[in-house]
């Protein structure tokens, strides 16, 4: 059993954030049902990777998903989605700020057809503020959070995080908030609205900076790869890339010095503990280190660094990390059977439940491959789908 | 209301992780009992700033919860932990793989006197696979799962995300985990084990390289601020008083951005004229666009860009993060008065929910706060608190 079973998710989102909420809720075992613009779809149909004119990436963040494809802005197609919500649990969406309610289909109104309805938006900025309705992609949401402040050298440039973080953060913190609020509906009956902004996300997980920033009134410089309080902690060059080590006690050091061969820089008093390493870190230590480890590959030291049971990591391309034995073993990668694409890798499910597991249940679908089956349900007969087929409100495989 | 009224957890967690998973539940309403080690505490109480000899990192993760200073390695306080599960509804911890076993408070051991325990770990490799018992670091966990190696410039080194994303993204994601299970106990009366790795959590965000790779073949890399291999331009330009993001939407707002920046002969310009050839062309366009914005404050490029439609932000720093009207609008900064540091802004939950708003009520506990309290709970009389105490079973304020 999956913990969402019997949860039904009316699901507007499209694109990345969103979608990857009702991803989410989706691997747990909700009935996602995708609402998809008739003849367009969702945006992420159209972003790379593309495969004989398909898309991974919605492949992706769409599995085991039902799409309906219809076209809201007409009367009778507002008709079918307020049929639908009639008796769901969720909706959610990931429009600009008023969207819906141009459409039609806004809280307030479909509160009216299912008072208990839990309503959940997302966006870059949220539903209040003075930026509401400003549009914010991934690049401008982290650069304003201060999170790419965070991220670099300090003597280097702000940096971008290499993935869709804000992504990522709001759409796993809208998955919370929805469970969340089916709790409290379990309990009391009562439904609700949730608001998650991409720019709140990612400004929630700058850790230590903010309240540095309220005690002392101001924050140091981003620190690159390395951490100021605990010397050796940083990335060092191998001779076919880089190794991450940490080193936090005075113990790890010398074992650290001994698994490498670095008996020179034990014996070295500038070194003894981490207050002196961390003063002599950039004057010496850090070049003392990497004259060793270059001359190693980065699987070897992190070999000998593992035997000696010390925190370390060889920096590892992403396609490196598919061979990585444990991501393996967890079964991070999983694939899929995708109608579009056939058979394809991606990203398992991290989230592991003992009784309740998550799982893939089937590929993304074709858009508008379930319109049949939804408008069946909700009573039109045969003749009427046939209609509306004709009439382009909705569309079918 | 709020949603987790009545939800009892007990907290083993320390650090950055596990803290920041049960704040979210504590933020919601869940009675949070935090046990920390008596006489020695939570390592993240010596983590900088430290005010008053109190760390505000921890004061910043630990707010809304209780406190139990207790000797667990003791039969006396293992009975007390055993009394205090008997009634609770979730353990979450984060210890090394198979702490708790050890001290006979595992999942086997706790679902003797608690069948429905949600018992909710979470560690650096997880509780299988061949990497469990190794420890891990946030610059390991990054190393090894490919963020590190997509974050940075392509002619500099990798570079790790500042702020520990393997720490807070992996503690959300447990919050979700044991929001559905606890949301499945509620439908059924099941408890069940939940395990949760930073490697998996961080690899699970790394869908874009992982799809090329397997759609396409390709292998991606890092590609600093730009998004040089799909869109140009979109990146990160310095100017007079730091640096701005700016980028097109899509292709087709090109002359848009050359008329914006004026540059309309770049439209003509046979090296530009559509993406592909940007793409292609990305080290000779990117600085005749620089130009543009070198002598500009972001202040002058926000106003440029916005009036002409063009997705764009100023990198802001974290101090101009919390001084910024949206971040003010949303809440996301609230007074507190911590029993540690003192005044500070505590940064708001991310998730606004109308019904069952998240509610910040105490600062983070002082190391065995509400010891009395709870032993007196379960039952404690004055006199066996006291011969606890002395015998250092137990600590009191």
């Amino acid at each position: 059993m999956r913990p969402l079973e019997g949860v039904k998710v009316i699901d507007f989102t499209q694109a990345h954030a969103g979608s990857l909420a009702t991803m989410l809720l989706a691997d747990f075992g909700a009935e996602v049902i995708k609402i998809e613009r008739a003849g367009v779809g969702d945006l992420a149909r159209y972003w790379a990777p593309i495969k004989d004119g398909n898309s991974g990436y919605y492949s992706f963040l769409n599995r085991g998903k039902k799409s309906i494809s219809i076209n809201a802005a007409t009367a009778e197609g507002k008709e079918i989605i307020k049929k639908l919500v009639k008796d769901a649990d969720v909706v959610c969406e990931n429009f600009k700020y008023g969207s819906m309610d141009r459409m039609g289909l806004n809280y307030e109104t479909l509160k009216e057809i299912n008072p208990s309805i839990i309503y959940a938006s997302l966006n870059g900025f949220g539903q209040t503020g003075p930026m509401k309705d400003s549009i914010g992609l991934d690049l401008q949401l982290q650069a304003m959070s201060g999170l790419m402040d965070r991220t670099g050298f300090p003597d280097g440039p702000p940096t971008k995080v290499g993935a869709a973080m804000g992504d990522h953060l709001s759409g796993t913190y809208m998955a919370l908030a929805i469970n969340l609020a089916l709790i409290h509906k379990k309990k009391t009956g009562e439904g609700q609205q949730i608001d998650i902004s991409i720019l709140d996300s990612l400004f929630s997980i700058l850790e230590a900076a903010p309240i540095t920033y309220s005690l002392r009134g101001s924050v140091p410089a981003r620190v690159g790869n390395s951490y100021p309080s605990i010397s050796p902690y940083d990335t060092f060059k191998a001779n076919d890339g880089y190794v991450s080590i940490g080193i936090s006690t005075d113990r790890q050091w010398f074992k650290f010095c001994e698994a490498m061969g670095m008996d020179e820089v034990a014996a070295d008093e500038r070194y003894m503990t981490n207050e002196l390493r961390g003063d002599n870190y950039e004057s010496g230590l850090k070049a003392a280190i990497e004259e060793t480890t270059s001359k190693m590959s980065k699987f070897e030291i992190e070999k000998i660094l593992r035997d000696a049971r010390l925190a370390c990591g060889a920096v590892r391309t992403v396609t490196e990390s598919l061979d990585c034995e444990q991501i393996a073993a967890r079964n991070m990668i999983v694939e899929v059977d995708d109608k579009a694409l056939g058979k394809i890798k991606m990203g398992g499910i991290p989230i592991k439940m003992s009784k309740t597991p998550g799982a893939i249940q089937h590929g993304a679908p074709l858009l508008g491959e379930n319109t049949v089956e939804y408008l069946d349900e909700i009573g039109y007969s045969k003749e009427q789908i046939k209609e509306l087929v004709d009439q382009k409100i909705v569309e079918i495989v | 209301m709020r949603v987790l009224e009545g939800v009892k957890v007990i907290d083993f967690t320390q650090a950055y992780s596990g803290p920041f998973c049960t704040m979210q539940l504590a933020d919601f309403g869940a009675r949070v009992i935090k046990v920390e080690r008596n006489g020695v505490g939570d390592q993240s109480r010596e983590w900088s700033p430290i005010e008053n000899g109190h760390s505000g990192y921890y004061a910043a993760i630990n707010r809304n919860k209780e406190d139990l200073a207790i000797d667990i390695a003791t039969p006396e306080g293992r009975d007390i932990i055993l009394e205090l599960a008997k009634d609770a509804d979730i353990i979450v911890e984060n210890f090394k793989v198979g702490t708790l076993d050890k001290m006979g408070l595992g999942y086997e051991e706790i679902k003797k006197v608690n069948p429905q325990i949600i018992f909710a770990s979470l560690s650096g490799f997880g509780q299988t696979g061949p990497l469990k018992n190794l420890a891990a670091y946030d610059n390991v966990v990054q190393s090894m799962s490919g963020i590190m190696e997509m974050t940075g410039f392509p002619d500099d080194v990798p570079t790790r995300v500042g702020p520990a994303i393997g720490d807070n993204f992996t503690g959300l994601n447990m919050a979700l985990a044991i929001a559905m299970a606890y949301y499945h106990k509620l439908n059924t009366g099941e408890g069940q084990m939940i395990d949760l790795a930073m490697l998996d959590t961080i690899f699970g965000i790394l869908e874009s390289p992982i799809l090329f790779y397997d759609l396409l073949g390709e292998k991606t890399t890092r590609s600093g601020n730009n998004d040089a291999g799909t869109l140009v331009p979109y990146d990160v330009y310095q100017c007079k008083d730091g640096y701005f993001s700016a980028g097109l939407a899509s292709d087709a707002a090109w002359p848009k951005f050359c008329e914006t920046i004026g540059m309309t002969e770049l439209t003509q310009d046979p090296r530009f004229v559509d993406n592909e050839l940007r793409c292609k062309n990305y080290d000779i366009i990117t600085p005749i666009i620089a130009q543009f914005f070198i002598d500009k404050t972001r202040a002058e490029l926000q106003e440029i860009f916005s009036n002409a439609g063009i997705p764009c932000a100023p990198v802001l720093s974290v101090p101009e993060v919390m001084e910024h009207p949206q971040i003010i609008a949303r809440e996301m900064l609230i007074d507190m008065v911590d029993p540690g540091v003192g005044p500070y802004k505590a940064l708001g939950n991310p998730m606004k929910m109308d019904k069952t708003p998240a509610q910040l009520i105490s600062g983070a506990p002082l190391i065995g706060q509400d010891t009395e309290s709870i032993l007196k709970e379960l039952g404690y009389s004055s006199e066996q608190i006291n011969n606890l105490v002395e015998k250092g079973v137990t600590g009191i304020q």
